[in-house]
């Protein structure tokens, strides 16, 4: 499936995705950190679909990509790509650029052609790291294009990532990372801009919300 | 300075940016509390003579929001860079989308006043009025601000925390907005909403 006539998009083969995924774990292992993963069977086996985790730190873009077992397209902001090494890693592994200071309407269509090509696209609502470990709101943005599209939406939580590297740390201390792939949400499909109205993205950020809240939102910190 | 670059002031003295980085941990230069990292990310604080305190961060910078900052800094030294452009990115011949490029760095000090945000510099001064920023982007180093038909503006902060700063313009444009009638502002990216 493609959308308005895009080029599909040529990234790593699946055996050179899956050697960089071992060598993301390995090397987690290896500097002393543990992942625990539970819900895998959450996430579609093919077919267009969103995960949305929530964003604590730098480790978890790279650590669930390394475990999902499809590949995972991450939206991930647009100074990365200005890094020449790094930029091109991350459009090799199906990565893209989101410009965060303004609505960024390439990057939205960027997101719908992988959607359209059957990807698993990996989007944070937040937009940024927290700084106090508190779930932070969700971007406008990203709530109106899950109901543009209509795809199984799979929250992913992320414990403990936090504790481990603070956004206010430089490094991280290894230890016990957790993510959870909760059961896909199902969002109707409102392709119409006037039928995105407030009630119905505020009902996917309650359900969002409700999915990635962790111990210290529940707990009214 | 890492706790300092969370907490932007002594939660024991209310003193914006004294905290020093220390031979262990950060300490402030005003009343000499110490600042560690504790167990996963809780920060320990140890006032002179008292018992240490361990807290979630969440928790001290709740603790700062309570009472005003004793002599709240006005001015800040920072490193300005602005963005006019946006360079196309390709890969495999497939547009991704846009980044932007920054321009030469240019140290100078940045105000806040009631209608504007002022960088003075050797070459010169640059004011930006509050009723055109289109978004407040904090990074963990910097502040971006998007100015409406103007260029994305970081700011790099070498003195002050970008934490604190953000919130500052964030709270001198929703004044702006209040006073103006337009309501609360809902998000602050990738545009200012009004909710």
């Amino acid at each position: 499936m493609r959308v308005n006539g895009a080029t599909p998009f040529k990234g790593a083969p699946r055996w050179e995705y899956d050697l960089y995924c071992r060598l993301v774990r390995t090397a987690w292992k290896a500097a002393g950190g543990s992942l625990h993963v539970s819900g895998l069977e959450n996430i579609p086996p093919e077919g267009p679909c969103f995960l949305i985790p929530n964003h604590q730190s730098y480790l978890e873009p790279l650590l669930i990509a390394s475990v999902v077992p499809r590949m995972v397209h991450p939206m991930a902001k647009s100074g990365q790509f200005a890094m020449p090494v790094l930029g091109r890693l991350l459009s090799r592994v199906y990565g893209f650029p989101v410009r965060r200071h303004q609505v960024d309407a390439q990057a939205a269509r960027t997101a719908l052609r992988r959607l359209a090509s059957d990807a698993a696209v990996m989007i944070f609502p937040e937009g940024e790291r927290t700084w106090d470990g508190r779930l932070q709101p969700f971007r406008i943005g990203v709530l109106r294009l899950i109901l543009k599209v209509g795809v199984p939406v799979v929250p992913v939580r992320v414990d403990n990532a936090y504790d481990l590297w603070p956004r206010w740390e430089r490094l991280p201390r290894p230890g016990p990372l957790h993510l959870t792939f909760k059961p896909p949400l199902h969002f109707p499909k409102l392709e119409r801009r006037s039928e995105r109205t407030r009630a119905a993205v505020d009902d996917v950020r309650r359900q969002l919300s409700a999915a990635l809240a962790g111990p210290l939102d529940q707990r009214g910190l | 300075m890492p706790i300092g670059d969370l907490l932007y002031a002594c939660v024991e003295c209310r003193t914006e940016g004294s905290l020093r980085r220390a031979k262990r941990g950060e300490v402030c230069d005003r009343c000499g509390t110490r600042y560690t990292r504790a167990d996963g990310a809780l920060i320990r604080c140890e006032r002179p003579g008292q018992e240490p305190e361990v807290k979630h961060p969440a928790e001290w910078l709740d603790h700062l929001h309570e009472q005003p900052l004793h002599h709240p800094a006005t001015t800040a030294a920072v490193t300005l860079r602005c963005a006019s452009e946006y360079k196309p990115y390709t890969h495999a011949g497939v547009l991704l989308g846009f980044i932007e490029e920054l321009g030469p760095p240019e140290e100078g000090t940045l105000e806040l006043g009631p209608e504007s945000i002022v960088f003075r510099s050797a070459t010169g001064e640059r004011r930006w009025p509050l009723d055109a920023l289109t978004a407040v982007q904090p990074t963990t180093g910097t502040l971006n601000l998007k100015v409406r038909n103007g260029p994305l503006i970081a700011l790099r902060f070498r003195t002050g925390s970008p934490l604190l700063w953000e919130e500052r313009v964030k709270n001198a444009i929703q004044e702006r907005f209040a006073a103006a009638g337009r309501g609360d502002i809902a998000e602050y990216l990738p545009r200012i909403v009004c909710g």
